[in-house]
């Protein structure tokens, strides 16, 4: 008898190994990182040389949205892949160099794709096998203007690029720390911690990770403060700083694809009636009013009837500056007033209706 | 177990399945090739056969007379373009059921059948191994479930590209790819969806030699890939997800991208060889320590 219980400790072994390696996260780095202060890592992060990027980058968004509209079909089935990145886990396949870019968002049995050489961007959906294709205008000031280059903008990816809207927004706001050494995509990696010191903000605190060789963002995660979790983490769980075949950055549309081209940016810019910006407040508690906004009825074709019903469902306010829905997330908050105002800040819905009076 | 229990004569109907005593070189060959022909030489597994097969039939022929629809998922509406993709679809369209029964039957009735026929004490008069009893019921379920996917994979790339022709093979990237390149990519998924169907069928092995009744074990399977499949769309239960049985079967959709990054496969083939080892190992306890008495 003993020997038949043995036996089923064979089983029960290979499961319970099985397990144990799912739960047991790999090993951090044995290796402690000299130390450096935040100072040196903004400046190690200034001063990086990797000019190519590729890998892959995982999103995990608990914004406690209400659902978004539309996943299922429709007009606009197409943004599902894109509007996922919103809730939930998002895979994106990226690609970068100085010659150009393509990022791969990734669905269960789809793909939404943008491919770009600097010159022309292509974006590419699986579900509706639809392509749109944009090319700068020749010779188009922009060109010239790192700011605007879509090259650039694609090549500070997802995290990068979070990471230097952040700094950039760095005041005496902030209390800037450094973190306990972390791995990302298995490399060894610092951690910058940037926490508000305004207490009525909807961020906990943002952590930026730096690989420790590369001195490039690999991560970024922003708590909330009403949840006291991330409510969202952007980072590689692989990465690799070898500059990809510049043949990904060229797209030609399979057979068979609907290929759209709308007008330029450059001449949208020029319509009269664009929308206008202004903030009100400062730091992270500042608000941003956009005024001037084409409303949902008035837009050119149907891309907007999905999201004008899903607006629909948002629960409404009002108050001594006027009514309106109000959109309520962990990490930022919208009112969308009657009179056609949008006003958007990292803030609770009181401090935004406080704003529009 | 013990010996006594097992009478001595073997049955006609097994002798052919009897190895030779004193584990001759090529007995294992022998005795596999007769769980061979228990599996693909009965006529109710051909008329299961003939079922899978005529859904890529069903599917090419109802999309060459109606076209394909604008809702359609890029897998259907790739048809019109490349035949391969009837191959795809059907094997999209098979996968959450048709295929798990399959599997479900042959697994179900791995052990149990023979038990339930009394066939398995004559199996097990000769030296036969248990051990390699059990190697051999899983070898058998494993050519099963590879010659299930591949006969829809083959109906299916037939019937399209007679109908619709080949062509570029467009991945879920945008990209183009060879008509050569767009085939091992189908082999590919062939190859990943059989993988993942054996990590089921191990778990209906195991099943199997719980019982002797070989229905009660098929249905008990179809009912657990089920409930794995609901459980797998319940966000509350996130945490389990990556253990369900069905939850990496999707995943062949990754072969479809371009660049190909093999990769994206691993966590769907770690799972399914766990389950292999796992359940494999567990029917080895159960059986080696079973009294078998019909």
């Amino acid at each position: 008898m003993v020997r038949r219980a043995v036996r089923w400790l064979v089983p029960v072994g290979i499961a319970a190994a099985v397990v144990g390696a799912t739960l047991v996260s790999p090993a951090s780095a044995g290796t402690a990182l000299p130390e450096r202060t935040p100072q040196q890592l903004l400046t190690d992060v200034q001063g990086a040389t990797a000019t190519a990027v590729q890998g892959t980058v995982q999103v995990q968004a608990d914004l406690g949205l209400p659902s978004l509209p539309d996943v299922a079909g429709g007009p606009a089935a197409h943004r599902t892949d894109l509007l996922s990145a919103l809730s939930g886990t998002t895979t994106m396949r990226v690609w970068a160099s100085p010659a150009g870019a393509r990022v791969a968002v990734q669905g269960t049995l789809g793909e939404t794709d943008v491919v770009t050489d600097g010159d022309q961007v292509w974006v590419w959906s699986a579900a509706d096998r639809s392509v749109t294709h944009l090319t700068r205008p020749a010779g188009d000031p922009v060109t010239h203007g790192a700011g605007s280059d879509p090259r650039a903008a694609l090549a500070d990816l997802a995290p990068a690029r979070l990471s230097a809207a952040i700094l950039a927004a760095l005041d005496p706001s902030t209390a800037v720390t450094s973190g306990p050494d972390t791995t990302v995509a298995g490399r060894p990696a610092y951690q910058l911690v940037l926490t508000p010191r305004d207490a009525g903000t909807l961020i906990g605190s943002v952590t930026i990770a730096i690989d420790a060789a590369e001195r490039v963002p690999t991560r970024v995660t922003i708590t909330s403060t009403r949840t006291g979790k991330a409510a969202l983490t952007a980072g590689f769980t692989d990465v690799s700083f070898t500059a990809p075949d510049p043949a990904m950055f060229r797209f030609t549309p399979p057979a068979g694809a609907t290929v759209t081209t709308p007008d330029q940016p450059g001449a949208q810019s020029d319509r009269p009636g664009a929308p206008t910006v202004r903030a009100v407040g400062q730091g992270w508690v500042s608000v941003l009013v956009l005024s001037g906004l084409p409303s949902a009825a008035s837009a050119p074709s149907g891309d907007l009837t999905g999201l004008a019903s899903w607006v629909d469902t948002l629960p409404r306010t009002s108050g001594p500056w006027g009514s309106g829905r109000v959109l309520s997330s962990n990490l930022l908050s919208a009112l969308l007033t009657d009179d056609g105002r949008v006003l958007v800040g990292a803030v609770d819905v009181a401090t935004l209706e406080a704003a529009a009076g | 177990m013990s010996t006594a229990d097992v009478a001595l004569a073997p049955g006609p109907d097994e002798a052919a399945a009897l190895p030779e005593p004193g584990r001759a070189p090529g007995a294992f060959g022998r005795f596999f090739r007769s769980e061979l022909w228990l599996i693909f030489g009965r006529r109710r597994n051909w008329a299961g056969g003939l079922v899978l097969a005529s859904v890529p039939l069903l599917i090419a022929v109802v999309v060459k007379v109606s076209g394909s629809g604008g809702g359609d998922t890029f897998v259907f509406a790739e048809i019109t373009h490349n035949g391969l993709f009837v191959a795809l679809a059907a094997l999209t369209v098979e996968l959450p059921f048709f295929l798990p029964i399959a599997v479900s039957a042959i697994a179900g009735d791995a052990v149990a059948g023979e038990a339930n026929l009394g066939t398995l004490r004559y199996l097990l008069v000769t030296p036969v191994d248990r051990a390699r009893l059990v190697l051999v019921k899983l070898g058998g379920i494993t050519l099963f479930t590879l010659a299930a996917t591949v006969l829809i994979a083959v109906v299916g790339a037939a019937a399209g590209l007679a109908l619709f022709g080949g062509g570029t093979f467009t991945t879920l990237s945008g990209t183009s790819l060879g008509f050569a390149a767009g085939l091992g990519r189908l082999a590919l998924v062939c190859g990943y969806l059989t993988l993942c169907l054996t990590g089921l069928g191990a778990v209906g092995l195991f099943i199997s030699t719980l019982t002797e009744q070989p229905i009660g074990a098929g249905i008990t399977l179809l009912a657990l890939t089920v409930v794995s499949q609901i459980l797998d769309q319940l966000s509350q239960v996130a945490a389990i997800h990556p253990y369900l049985p069905t939850h990496f079967w999707l995943d062949y959709a990754e072969v479809l991208r371009d660049p190909l990054d093999v990769g994206a496969l691993g966590p769907g083939a770690a799972s399914a060889l766990a389950y292999v080892a796992i359940f494999t190992a567990a029917a080895w306890a159960r059986f080696s320590t079973a009294d078998v008495s019909a």
